[in-house]
């Protein structure tokens, strides 16, 4: 087999409210000089068509694996899409898929970990999400997508800035802020940025599990029934069997509610770091980098998700603190 | 592993097309063999020698399925643009052009045993038409995806299997005939040769037999992968699933496998990518993605009686119609063709 057939395929998901700009930053993507090619799945009512590439449309359906378990739902019409480019996949180097903008980017994540062939042969890069800098604050009082899609977000463009001034971008940013305090965040201006910015983030890639600016990480309170995050820190180490049978335990009671979760632990005897990432009860993680013998070793967990108990986690979590 | 004591053979010709093979299929008097190609175009290569006689653009986006009908003269290939399109088995002259579903992509096609009709599925929607492409009837559509499609052997219904249920229509009419729920999405479905058993291959790594005439299904695995890959014995004796590095062989000839133990035929080194019988005969032959072709005799030996070895995974194998040779395609577009066993 060849090397490129070894290698798996990237894929980028760009999620977004309608009218956030999702199909014009496709056409961008498409049409702009970077030497990438991409195949494209477009959601089945994508509004303007895509120049150029090799576009798909999907036919949005979601369904349970694993004799319906709720949170193994996966995509069916991208197991049956993606299964299909393989047998061309010496036409493109990645994929984007675009989702509609009432999109749940949950089952969308899940088939990338729960379908084996796909696991095996593609690779979640990322979920870009679009934001409209204008609207989206009417977007949060109106949807609840709109919420989950910037929690899912390892990326949030913040589109169509030339048309808000600067007090509304900082407020927009501070929401999504409040929301998921872990993605990075880029202004644009008819979705052009920057690709290096939104391919190739390893947004699901343990290496880069956590790669965020710890100033972020002060966790705002979820308002109840409301989607946000949690962060817990500590300076001092964690006992293993603790901390496994807590996240265990969360996992398996909480997990439909916890949309994406990364961290790096400090383990008690433990030289390296121990980094984790997961979406829903999907959860990921092994022993990363040795710790630097003049770094301060500590312990930093964000989960982002809907009427998230901070006081209960936190509880979980300090139980876990060795001794 | 046992010490392999089964001789390797030698293709008779091999060929290139560069594009991926998703299907092949003979012409009715053996000389020539079709391979819908990945990338949209229909291929005709002499069946002497390999040489491509034809070629035609027959998807803009991606040919996706392709079957062939001796009874009707066609070859039936459906595309990512949602139409299935006929095209004369000789001469690949466009025949007609099938409109098969209004949201989604022509994955398969299925044509009748005993009558040129022809099934398509696209999306959530199953038609029948004739060999002048003029529909014949259109199945209420489903709610989720259709997984598979299976012609009963006397071409009067047909199977069809979603997410949520394995469904039998009446062919002629239309008519819902029978209806099982599932919880698990149907990957891939075969009907016993005499009509009494389904099996279909899940999502979840097993497999559903639905016995008709008991009104019971249970299910058996799990495999090591998704199950796709289910032929049976013409006589309905055996079935030989993949769904792993094995081919596990199925007793079937007291009516249902419960009970029974299945034999496992080792001999790939990594999964099991196609099986198929020959029309009538004793005779096996399974692809893997170690590039090796096996033929074997199953519910008798558990060697393999043959084997030949590609570079690449191999993507699609085909008897020809007096099961005297395959027609194998692998995943970087060489076509071959092997003599069964015995045979020169």
């Amino acid at each position: 087999m060849s090397e490129q057939a070894n290698k798996r395929i990237p894929v980028t998901v760009l999620t977004g409210f309608l009218g956030s700009g999702k199909t014009t930053l496709l056409n961008y993507i498409l049409t702009a000089n970077h030497g990438k090619r991409f195949a494209v799945i477009e959601n089945e009512f994508g509004e303007v068509g895509i120049d150029g590439g090799l576009v798909i449309n999907a036919d949005e359906e979601v369904f349970e694996t694993n004799n319906g378990c709720i949170c193994c739902t996966v995509r069916g019409d991208l197991i049956r899409i993606l299964g299909n480019l393989l047998k061309r996949r010496n036409k493109f180097d990645r994929i984007l898929i675009e989702t509609t903008g009432v999109a749940d980017p949950g089952p969308v994540a899940q088939t990338f970990f729960r379908d084996s062939d796909l696991e095996e042969s593609f690779e979640l890069d990322g979920i870009v999400t679009l934001v409209d800098a204008k609207y989206f604050t009417t977007a949060l009082k109106k949807e609840e997508e709109a919420w989950r899609q910037v929690a899912f977000a390892d990326v949030v463009l913040l589109n169509k800035v030339d048309l808000a001034d600067e007090a509304q971008l900082k407020a927009v940013e501070k929401q999504i802020r409040d929301i998921n305090p872990i993605t990075r965040i880029h202004r644009t201006v008819r979705g052009q940025v920057d690709l290096d910015q939104i391919l190739d983030i390893g947004g699901f890639n343990l290496d880069r599990a956590l790669e965020m600016d710890p100033k972020f990480l002060t966790g705002e309170t979820p308002h109840h029934h409301h989607i946000g995050s949690v962060a817990l820190t500590t300076d001092k180490p964690l006992d293993a069997k603790k901390l496994n049978v807590w996240l265990g335990l969360l996992l398996q009671t909480a997990g439909k509610d916890i949309y994406r979760m990364k961290g790096i632990v400090n383990l008690k005897g433990m030289k390296q770091r121990f980094v984790f990432q997961g979406v829903h009860m999907l959860f990921d993680g092994k022993p990363d980098r040795p710790w630097g013998e003049d770094e301060k070793r500590h312990t930093e967990m964000v989960f982002i998700g809907r009427g998230l108990n901070r006081k209960e986690l936190q509880l979980g979590f300090e139980a876990c603190i060795d001794g | 592993m046992a010490e392999q004591t089964f001789k390797p053979t030698a293709a008779a010709w091999k060929a290139t097309i560069e594009d991926f093979p998703t299907a092949l299929a003979w012409s009715a008097d053996a000389s020539s063999i079709l391979v819908g190609g990945g990338e949209g175009i229909l291929w005709q290569l002499s069946a002497r020698d390999g040489a491509i006689q034809r070629q035609t653009e027959a998807h803009p986006l991606g040919l996706l399925a392709m079957a062939a009908s001796h009874r009707a003269g066609l070859v039936a290939t459906g595309g990512q643009e949602k139409y299935a399109r006929l095209w004369d088995l000789a001469t690949l002259e466009p025949r007609a052009v099938l409109p098969a579903g209004r949201a989604a992509s022509v994955d398969l096609l299925a044509w009748s045993p005993t009558a040129p009709i022809l099934a398509t599925a696209c999306g959530k929607e199953v038609v029948l038409w004739d060999a002048e492409g003029k529909l014949k009837v259109a199945f209420p559509p489903h709610e989720f995806t259709v997984g598979a499609i299976c012609w009963s052997s006397d071409g009067k219904r047909i199977a069809t299997v979603a997410f949520d249920a394995l469904r039998i229509w009446d062919a002629t009419t239309g008519e819902l005939l029978r209806n099982f729920e599932t919880q698990t999405s149907i990957l891939s479905l075969v009907w016993k040769p005499n009509d009494d058993v389904l099996v279909g291959g899940t999502q979840d790594s097993t497999m559903m037999i639905w016995n008709l005439k008991a009104e019971d299904a249970f299910q058996a695995g799990p495999f090591e992968v998704k199950l796709r890959e289910l032929a049976y014995h013409y006589t309905g004796n055996f079935l030989v699933t993949g769904g792993g590095s094995d081919l596990t062989v199925w007793d079937f000839s007291r009516g249902d496998m419960q009970g029974e133990k299945p034999q496992y035929l080792s001999g790939h080194q990594d999964l099991v990518t196609a099986i198929t019988f020959q029309r009538v005969g004793p005779l096996c032959a399974s692809g893997g993605r170690d590039g090796a072709v096996y033929f074997w005799r199953p519910g008798s030996v558990a060697q393999p009686l043959q084997y030949i070895h590609f570079d690449e995974e191999i993507a699609a194998v085909a008897w020809s119609p007096r099961d005297s040779h395959v027609a194998v395609g692998t995943a970087e577009g060489t076509i071959a063709l092997i003599a069964a066993p015995g045979r020169r």
